[in-house]
Order: structure tokens, then sequence, then C-alpha cells
């Protein structure tokens, strides 16, 4: 057990409670359990070694995968039972029935533990399903226990009345101190890395491999890493790319590694340049899911593509000139821009030639000073019908062309790359569209046919 | 036409060849029989045939170093992959294929192939119209991956197929992932013991999904969890083909989904650089057996470059002016390779000889002629037609391998010239040659102005690459013959070109380049070193101060005797005028050919119709001018705008509906209606004929979608079309 704590630091509170729970043999479990924190805490971690250590049998359930009912009856009972292979079930009565069928085969007090994980899954099914696996204990007769595992807190699981509540342990965040001991615990895995892609001599070797090289190298990069990023998967694989560069100068001879302020003086620079790729990285995370027990998963992704997708985030312009699509399509899309954000009662003015002079009123003058604030392109973009697209697109577009079937199809294609959204149902009278594209793109797009955006947009004029 | 007295049949307004197109692909073998026995069809197939295998060599050319990139990367997760650094990771290959979608089947096809003799049998192609949510997703890949294979493996390994048996059967909404572990284990993990003589115990599982932004970003995201909790025990490698950018793939997919794929990322052709390579290696040759006048051509790339992309669809409107071209005249047959002409000219029968006669560019040919008797002899004597047909035809292909020859070394010539006047790639040169006698136009002019101006090594650059193009060209002629001739300096001030086209003239071309060649590379600007000795000069004017005026009246004399041309300057513009010699003999457009007609495909008004379909332009004039369809002699109307009572009902409830606005009252338009039908009836209105008249017509505006009833106001429809 003792070693169980050293392999998992920093959670002996909740361990201790998970013993405590999950108890001796020949005690009953209870009723449920519901793990919350968010991903990257160790939940799955713990749980399964401790029912490892205590030997209990126990059912993993990935939620995410069990688009329906019958799959995850199917599983649990394939993981109880073995040596059946053709289990059929279609309903919770159905898996009631059957696991009270396998009751007559283990003993009455064999503990047996099901584990959900990525519960939340679960709230989007069938509201008596959760219900039910809540107080399974009460529908068969086994010494049965469920586990919900879920980055949610337990509020966010909206029940219907008579819900037995079950027991909930939380798991916090790591702080600091923690992620340094955890980090450090993974340490031979970082030397064994340099080592496979770097052939070093052998005295180099005994120095990459003093853990007070790893500690210091550790503690300058949580200094700079800690603030913006708390994710212990991205923490990992940030120090895993900057540990192989930390070193560098040490396998090169140029720096001793008991030289640190020298070493400090060297990773400084490039930490703040990878804090940079970081925040590129995070820009898509959503930390909407627990990925328990995978804190030892690095993620590898190649050089080239971070690049790429670096230069790509950082600059829309370079992005959209690479972008290649057809003249005519530039073009639509270009309309459906203007479509989206310019109002409709303002394109007789904007797109006709002999318009008409505006008067101005004072109240126009002063609506106008207040639309200012928030001006339109701010404001995301409108819905329009095909109607005002095309009728745009010919404005803007000065050669005459004929309604063409192949144009038309432009737009179904504009459609499926995303470039311009679609509404969900399929009304073929009146089709109504939303170009989901920025202004800096499209000015990327009209540069590339020589087209000015914003002598047509109501903001700027 | 008997078919179309429905106005709603107007839409097929061509209706024959578009059935012809249709049936062409699913009824072949009744094509097939019905014209077996034609000269042109036959002539058509092979054509065809020849074009066909020539794209698909092209293909195979251009995707190939894509192809085995790909197949190397998924190959190199064979051995390691079970390599600590996996874990919970999948591989995956992204591949940017540009914006057109229909291309790329036939790409994803190929790589399917490959992986399949290369890799692995096990490949599923999962579309996103299969897979609506993420069971019909699992479902579809999970039973292509154990199914795709069986087929494979039933005949390569009987025993394995045992094993498997009893997952035959397993139907596709049993599918799931456990199933997918299950019988992998079955069949590789398990079996492996027991057959040692097979050599890789694991088989690597790969998904493509070739439409990765048609998907539903969640469901993917879910399959992709799903997948990343099984790499433990299946060796799965994704292949997302992504049509816009890598940047795509990561707003559909947030850190957490994404941080589980490896991902790497490799880049297709881009269309246009596709497109340019198949119109230049296949259609813009002398080998092509069939050619495309410029306008054609213009129209074929605007299709391609303004709306589509679409290579396949830039190939299927080539195949549809090929037919457009054939159909049912035997006359094309000619149109064939250059040595079954005289097997063709003799089969032709009188008709077609005559139709012959009756080609436009027959007639200045025969006015041409000064000899009486040639000419009767070419209108009466059919065997002496014969004779003439063949030397013509056999003059024909000589000017077009001339043609695009010269169209090529014009381009050598011009494409680093500024301005872009006359174009950069050789589809934009033929075009230009192809409209019009390029040697005339300010713009050629304008280039060879440049040309002039090039500096030595420039211009001995281009030579060298036009005789590369030279080289090849004969090369493929003749490919024995040795590259010979040495070139003396005595014939260099009698250049001329002789009269005849094709290899000889080619031949001559290229004596005459090697010898500019040598002459430019030879040349030394004597100039520059009269340049040094005036410089001296100016040096001892400049050591002598307050000798200004002095040094005035020299630069003044320096300006006003022409400057001394060095040697190279005078072969360069030699070399010019004899380019200008040379392109004015072998650029001549094709109309001036004598029965271009045969060879070169023009009908770009009847093409344009039919590869461009505008729908409601032929709605418009259905309903506006029927007669335009119908071809009855009742409907004939003064202009078009006016109504008669003889018109279809739809039709004249149309043409009242145009003069409305945004709201229609239904009563004030049966009233107008009424009036047309019936002028002179006071009580048209309670006529309840007209009323039903009226009715059906509406509803028939109705389904064609022009109007549609609106809630606001109850006795008032909406007009839907501006």
């Amino acid at each position: 057990m003792e070693e169980l704590y050293r392999k998992i630091p920093c959670r002996e509170s909740q361990l201790n409670d998970l013993f405590n729970l999950f108890g001796d043999y020949d005690e009953p479990l209870p009723c449920s359990l519901f793990l919350s924190g968010n991903m990257g805490t160790g939940k799955t971690l713990c749980l399964t070694s401790v029912l490892r250590y205590l030997g209990y049998k126990h059912v993993i359930i990935d939620c995410i995968e069990c688009y329906t009912i019958k799959i995850i009856c199917e599983t649990i009972l394939c993981g109880l039972n073995t040596t059946e292979i053709d289990i059929k079930c279609e309903s919770i009565l159905d898996f009631t029935n059957a696991i009270n069928r396998i009751n007559l085969n283990i003993t009455q007090y064999q503990p047996v533990v099901l584990i959900f994980d990525r519960a939340e899954r679960l709230r989007s099914m069938d509201q008596s399903i959760i219900s039910a696996f809540l107080r399974l204990r009460e529908l068969c007769n086994l010494n049965i226990c469920t586990v919900f595992v879920t980055h949610l807190v337990y509020d966010s699981f909206y029940f219907k009345m008579g819900v037995r509540e079950p027991i909930k342990i939380y798991f916090s965040n790591y702080n600091k101190e923690e992620l340094f001991k955890i980090i450090f615990l993974n340490k031979e895995s970082f030397t064994h890395h340099i080592l496979k892609s770097h052939d070093v001599d052998y005295d180099v070797k005994i120095e990459l491999e003093k853990p007070e090289l790893f500690a210091n190298f550790l503690n300058a990069f949580l200094s700079v890493f800690y603030r913006p990023c708390r994710d212990l998967i991205e923490l990992q694989y940030m120090a895993r790319v900057n540990f192989v560069k930390y070193c560098e100068p040490i396998i090169k001879n140029e720096i001793q590694s008991q030289d640190l302020s020298k070493l400090w003086r060297h990773i400084s620079p490039i930490l703040k340049t990878s804090l940079e790729l970081l925040y590129l990285r995070l820009s898509s995370t959503q930390l909407s899911n627990p990925s328990p027990g995978k804190e030892n998963s690095d993620n590898i992704e190649s050089y080239n593509f971070e690049s790429t997708l670096k230069e790509e985030l950082t600059c829309t312009k370079t992005f959209a000139q690479s972008f290649e699509l057809p003249y005519y399509a530039k073009f639509l899309l270009i309309a459906a821009y203007l479509a989206s954000y310019n109002p409709p009662k303002e394109d007789k003015r904007l797109f006709m030639k002999n318009h008409g002079k505006q008067r101005k009123r004072l109240q126009q003058v002063k609506a106008k000073a207040k639309i200012n604030e928030k001006l339109n392109t701010q404001l995301g973009p409108k819905v329009f019908t095909l109607d005002r697209l095309l009728a745009i697109f010919y404005a803007i577009l000065e050669e005459k062309i004929g309604l063409t079937s192949n144009l038309l199809a432009q737009i179904a294609t504009l459609v499926e790359l995303k470039l311009i959204a679609g509404s969900k149902e399929i009304d073929l009278d009146t089709a109504k569209y939303k170009c989901i594209v920025g202004y800096d793109f499209i000015s990327a797009v009209a540069q590339t046919v020589s087209f000015n955006v914003r002598k047509y947009l109501y903001d700027f004029m | 036409m008997e078919s179309t007295i429905s106005v709603s049949k107007g839409v097929f307004i061509f209706k024959n060849k578009f059935n012809k197109s249709k049936q062409f692909k699913k009824k072949i073998n009744l094509f097939d029989r019905l014209f077996t026995k034609e000269p042109w069809y036959i002539t058509y197939k092979s054509n065809w045939e020849y074009i066909e295998t020539e794209i698909q060599k092209l293909h195979h050319r251009t995707y190939n170093v894509l192809l085995n990139d790909i197949v190397n990367y998924v190959q190199s997760f064979f051995g390691n992959y079970n390599s600590e650094m996996m874990e919970g990771i999948i591989p995956s290959a992204t591949l940017l294929t540009g914006v057109n979608q229909p291309d790329h089947v036939s790409q994803f096809i190929t790589l399917v192939k490959k992986i399949k003799e290369d890799v692995t049998p096990h490949v599923a192609i999962v579309n996103s119209q299969d897979s609506s949510t993420l069971k019909h997703l699992v479902e579809n890949a999970v039973s292509q991956l154990i199914h795709g294979s069986e087929t494979l493996e039933y005949d390569e390994d009987e025993a394995r197929e045992v094993g498997s048996s009893q997952f035959k059967k397993i139907k596709k909404n049993q599918c799931t992932m456990k199933v997918l572990q299950k019988w992998y284990n079955i069949t590789y993990t398990n079996a492996s013991p027991k057959k040692k003589k097979q050599k890789y115990t694991n088989k690597l599982l790969v998904i493509i999904i070739p439409d990765f932004e048609s998907f539903n970003c969640s469901i993917l995201q879910d399959f992709v969890m799903i997948v990343s909790s099984y790499t433990s025990s299946l060796p799965i490698v994704f292949i997302f083909g992504v049509a816009t950018s890598i940047s795509a793939l990561h707003k559909s997919f947030p850190y957490h989904v994404s941080s589980k794929l490896l991902i790497k990322v490799f880049h297709s052709h881009s269309s246009p650089v596709y497109m340019n390579q198949v119109v230049e290696d296949i259609f813009l040759t002398h080998t092509s057996p069939f050619h495309l006048s410029g306008k054609a051509l213009e129209l074929l790339t605007d299709v391609f470059l303004f709306y589509d992309f679409s290579v396949t669809g830039l190939i299927q409107s080539v195949k549809y002016c090929m037919m457009d071209h054939y159909y049912g005249d035997n006359v094309k047959s000619l149109c064939c390779e250059r040595n079954r002409i005289e097997e063709v000219v003799t089969n032709l029968s009188l008709d077609d000889l005559e139709s012959i006669r009756q080609l436009m560019s027959f007639r200045p040919f025969v006015e041409a002629q000064l000899d009486c008797q040639t000419k009767i002899g070419l209108f009466e004597d059919d065997d002496f037609f014969r004779e003439v047909l063949i030397k013509e035809m056999h003059k024909l292909h000589d000017y077009m391998y001339t043609f695009y020859i010269c169209v090529r070394l014009l381009l050598c010539y011009i494409k680093d010239i500024p301005k872009n006047l006359l174009g950069k790639s050789v589809r934009e040169v033929y075009t230009k040659c192809a409209v019009e006698s390029v040697t005339n136009t300010a713009a050629f002019k304008e280039c060879m102005m440049m040309i002039k101006f090039q500096s030595q090594l420039k211009l001995a650059d281009s030579i060298k690459n036009s005789l590369k193009i030279i080289n090849s060209a004969l090369q493929i002629v003749s490919p024995i013959k040795p590259l010979r001739s040495t070139p003396t300096k005595n014939n260099l001030n009698n250049i001329a070109l002789n009269d005849n086209l094709g290899e000889s003239f080619l031949r001559t071309v290229r004596v005459h380049l090697l010898l500019f060649s040598r002459q430019i590379e030879g040349a030394n600007n004597e100039v520059t070193a009269s340049i040094q000795e005036s410089e001296e000069l100016d040096n001892d004017i400049e050591n002598v101060p307050g000798n200004r005026y002095k040094l005035k009246e020299k630069l003044l004399k320096a300006t006003r005797t022409d400057r001394v041309q060095s040697e190279f300057e005078m072969i360069r513009d030699r070399f010019v005028s004899y380019l200008e010699a040379m392109f004015n003999k072998g650029l001549q457009p094709p109309h001036s050919q004598t029965f271009h007609e045969i060879f070169f495909f023009s009908d770009v008004g009847n093409v344009r119709k039919q590869i461009v379909g505008s729908p409601r332009g032929a709605q418009h004039t259905a309903l506006s001018n029927p007669v335009h369809y119908l071809q009855c002699s009742c409907c004939i109307l003064p202009s078009l705008e006016s109504i008669s009572d003889t018109l279809p009902d739809v039709s004249v409830a149309y043409k009242l509906h145009r003069e409305c606005g945004k709201h229609i009252n239904l009563y004030d338009w049966l009233q107008a209606f009424a009036s047309v039908l019936k002028p002179d009836d006071d009580q048209r209105d309670h006529d309840s004929t007209i009323q039903v008249r009226f009715t059906r017509a509406v509803a028939e505006l109705q389904f064609l979608g022009f109007i549609k009833s609106s809630k606001r106001k109850t006795d008032h429809v909406m007009r839907l079309t501006w």
C-alpha cells in the first residue's frame, strides 16, 4: 500500500477515502460513488489502482463509446462474465435479469464495481438510465457498487426526484509543488527520451541522469509555465520538448551542468517562445473533458505541423491568400460577407449607382453615433437570403454573367467548406445563409481579386 | 421533339444529346450496338480510349509521389507500433486536397488501392453521407474493416477464413468497437502462433475520412476519442482528407481531441496546376487526336477557373465536346491517327465526300487553285479528290505538329518577359495563337521588342531551353536518329525557311537555333571595349579641371553619333527578326488551314449552352417565349412582352405575374388572366373554366417556385423571384 501512495503522490486524502469506502472484502460496498475533478487530476488512476490493489472485480465503461444503452449493458455483462461470448441485452430490464443470473455463478458477497468513465455523457441518454445505475444495488442481489467519473460537479447532473444521492469525492487541481512532484516522478522517461534521440558520452550521460539537473530545469520551467497552464498533460508535453533544448548545451559541452545561471540564461528565451506555442495550442482547448488516467500519455505532434499551425493562426492573411478558390466563388464569398455585415435597408445605397442623396436628420446622426459603439462588423454575422446574396453578387461583379447551375453549385461548395453556414432546415423557398469568416480573411481574399471591401461596408461609410 | 408538349419539359433544351451522354454511361451495350458500324463512332471510341489512357498515365504520374509518401508514412507504424510513445495516440495523415471535392474521389480510390496492395487489406473509407450519427459512423467503419478484408483473404488463406467464420455473418447493427477488437484478436493475435509462415503478425487498420469538412464535428470528435481508447489493442491509422487547410482540423477538434492525434500533413497538387498539366500534356499536343479551337478551350478553362476548379469536370466537358464533334458525322472519322488516313479516305462514301466539299475552308482552297482543270477535278473526280484529301490531311498533321511546337517555343521565349503580355502557360499562349494570327498582334510585337533588350546570358539560356523542346519533340518522331549536323558559319547569311512544315521545318529551325546559340555565346561585346577607351578619354578630360565645356561637347557628340553595335547586339537583332519570321510561319491560326473543321472543334455556342447549364434562364425562356421550345405556329409573338390567348395558361400567368410587385392580389391576377383569354366577355370572371384554368396555372407556378402563398395577406401570394 505504501508503494501505491508513493506512486500516486499528492492524492493521499482521496486514496484514503477510497480505501475506507471499499473497505474490507466481506463488507458491503457503498451503493454508488461520484468522482469529480478537472481533467488530468488522477481520478481514474486512483480508482483503478485502488481496485487493482484490492483485487476487486471491476468493469470500466467509457461512456463516449456507448451511444446506445445496449452497448453499456453488453459491455458490463461481457466484463463480468468472461466465459459467455454471445450476450444480447437490449434494455435495463434484460440487464438486471442477466446480472441476477450471473449472481448464481459468483459468491454472494464478492464485490463488483462498475466504473462509468466520462459519465457526463450519460446525461444525454434516457433519464432513467443514470437513476437505475445509481440504485443498481436495489435492483439486483449483488454486492455491487457503481462509480461515476466525470469532470462536472454533481449539481450539473439534473436528476429528477427520487435519486439516491451518491457519495461524492472531489479531486482538486494540483498546485505548483504537487505538479513538480508528479513530473519529477517521471524523470527517467525524460532522460531516456533525450538519450534515445542523441548519442552522448558516458560522463555526460551521468551528468544528465543526475536528478538535480532535472529538478533545476523543472523549477525554471514551472516558474514560466505555471501561470498560464495548469493542465498536467500539456505541461508534461511542454516539459519534454523543452528539456531536450535545456540539455543541448550540456551535450555539446558548451555549458557545464553545474552552471545554473548560464543554463537559465540559455533556456529562458526558449521557454518564452514555447510559451507562445502553448498559448496557440491552448487557444483550441476546451477544458470540457476529463482524460483521467492518461497522464502518462504524451502528445507528440510533428514540429512541421506545429510551425505551420502557428503560421496560420498568427496570420490570417497568409492563410487566406493561400486559400484556393475559383474566381466567382471568391466573389460569392465576398458578397456573402457583405450581406452578413450590412443592414439590408442600406443595400440600395451601397450597391446602386444612382441611389440619390440621403437626407441627414438629427435623429439619424445620433443613431449613427450610437451604432458606432457597436459596429456591425463586430456584432457578428446576420442571416441573409439567397436572393440577397445573388443580388449583391451581381452588383459587385463588373462583368455580366448568367445565373448558371455552376454558380449555384458554388454556393453549396462554400457551405460545405464551412465558409458560409447554411440554415439547418432545408427550405426551398427561402434558403438562409450566414457568412462565418472574419474581416481579415475577407479582405485578404478580396485583395487577390483586387476588390475593395471597405468601400462596400456600412461601418466604414 | 414531339415529347415536349408540356411546358415543364422545356427544361430539357438539349434532350437528344443529354440522353445520349447518359445512355453512354448506363446502356453502353445498346449504344455500342447502335453505332458500331458507323465509322465516326469507331474513330471516336478509339480516340477517347486513347485520351483516357493518357489521362490515367498522367494521373498515375502526378499522384504517385504523394501516394508513396502517404503509404510510407502509414507503413512506418508497422513495426514500431507498440513503442511507448504511442500510448493513446492515433497516428494520422492529413491530406490537403484543395477545394474541389469531386476530383478527390479518384485520388482516394487510388490511395485505397495502393494501401491494400502494399500495407494492409483492412481499409475503410467513411463518407460523411453515411455517418450522420456516431452509431452509423462506427458501424460503417467497423463493418468495412471486417468485411472488406474478408473478400480479399478468402482465396488467400482458407484456414484463417475458418477462424473468422463466426464473424462472417456480423450484421451491420452489431458492429461495434468491441466486436472489432474481438475479431482482430481472433484473426491476428490468436492465429499468428499457429501460422508461422505469416509474415506480419499484425496488420494495420486504416480508416480514411475523405471529406473532413462535411462531417459533424462532435461526431468525429467522439469517434476519435473512442478510437484513441482502443489504440493499445488495435493499430488504427487515420487518413483525413481536408479540402481547405490544416486549421480546419484544429477548428473542429478541441485540444483534448487533437492531442490524441499524431498529425502529419501532406499537400497534394493544387488543381490549377494539375489542370494545366492535363491540358498541356494531353490535349495541346500534336499526338492528341482531337483538338479544341482557341475559343472552345478558353470556354472550358474559364469554367474551370471561374466556377469550380474541377479537373474531372473539365475532362468530362472535353468528352462532351468530342461527342458533339463526332456525332453522326462520318467525315469526322478522318479525325484520326496519321497512319489511318488512307484507309479512312478510301472508305468514305460519296455523300461524305460531298459534305467535305461543303466545308467552309474548302472554298479558299479551291480558289487558290490556278489551274481550271484541277478546280473541276476537285468537284467532279472523286478519286482525284480523295488523293487531294489525303495530301491535305497529311499537310494538316504537319501543320499541327509545327503549330504546337511553335507555341511551346514562343512560350519559352516570352515566359520571363515582364507584363505577361501573351500569358504564362501553354494554354494561354495557345488560345492567343489559335484565335488569330499572333504575329500580327501588338502584344507579339512588343514581346519581340523586349527580347531585343535581353542580356546575352538570358538569351543563350532561352535558346538552350527551346532547343531542348525541339530535341525532345524530334526524338518522339524518330528515336534512333543521332543528333548530328555541325552547322558551318557559311550558311549563316542565307538563313531562310523553306516552305514545308512538319518535321523538316523543325529540323531546320533546330539547326538555325544551334547556330544562333553558338554565335551568341561566342559573341563578345566589342562595344564594351570601346566604352572603356572612351572612359579613359573621359578620365583625361576630368583630370583637367575647369574643362567643362569640352566635356559637355564630348557628351553631346556621344549622344548624336549612333551607338556602335557590338557583335552580340547585331546577332541579337538578326535573331529576333529570325524568330519573327519563324513564328510567322509556324503560328498561322488553325482556321486559316484547309479542312481545319475536321480536326478542330469550334462550336462554342452550342457547347456553352450545355456545359454551363442555366436552369433559371431556360425556365424564363420557356415561359415567356414558348415557341422557342414548342415550335408551334400559334404562339409566335411579335415581342417578348406581348401576351396572346393562344399561349399555354401557365405562360400567360407567368407573364402577368411579372408585372406585379412583391405581393400579388389573386383576384386582380385572375381578372387580368381572364381578360387575356376572353377580351370581350363581360361575365368572364364568373366563367368556371377560366377559374379552373387559372388555378391550375397558379399551382404550376407555385410548383416551379415562382410564387408562394403568404400568411400575412390571405388573398395574396408572394413573388419569390425578382
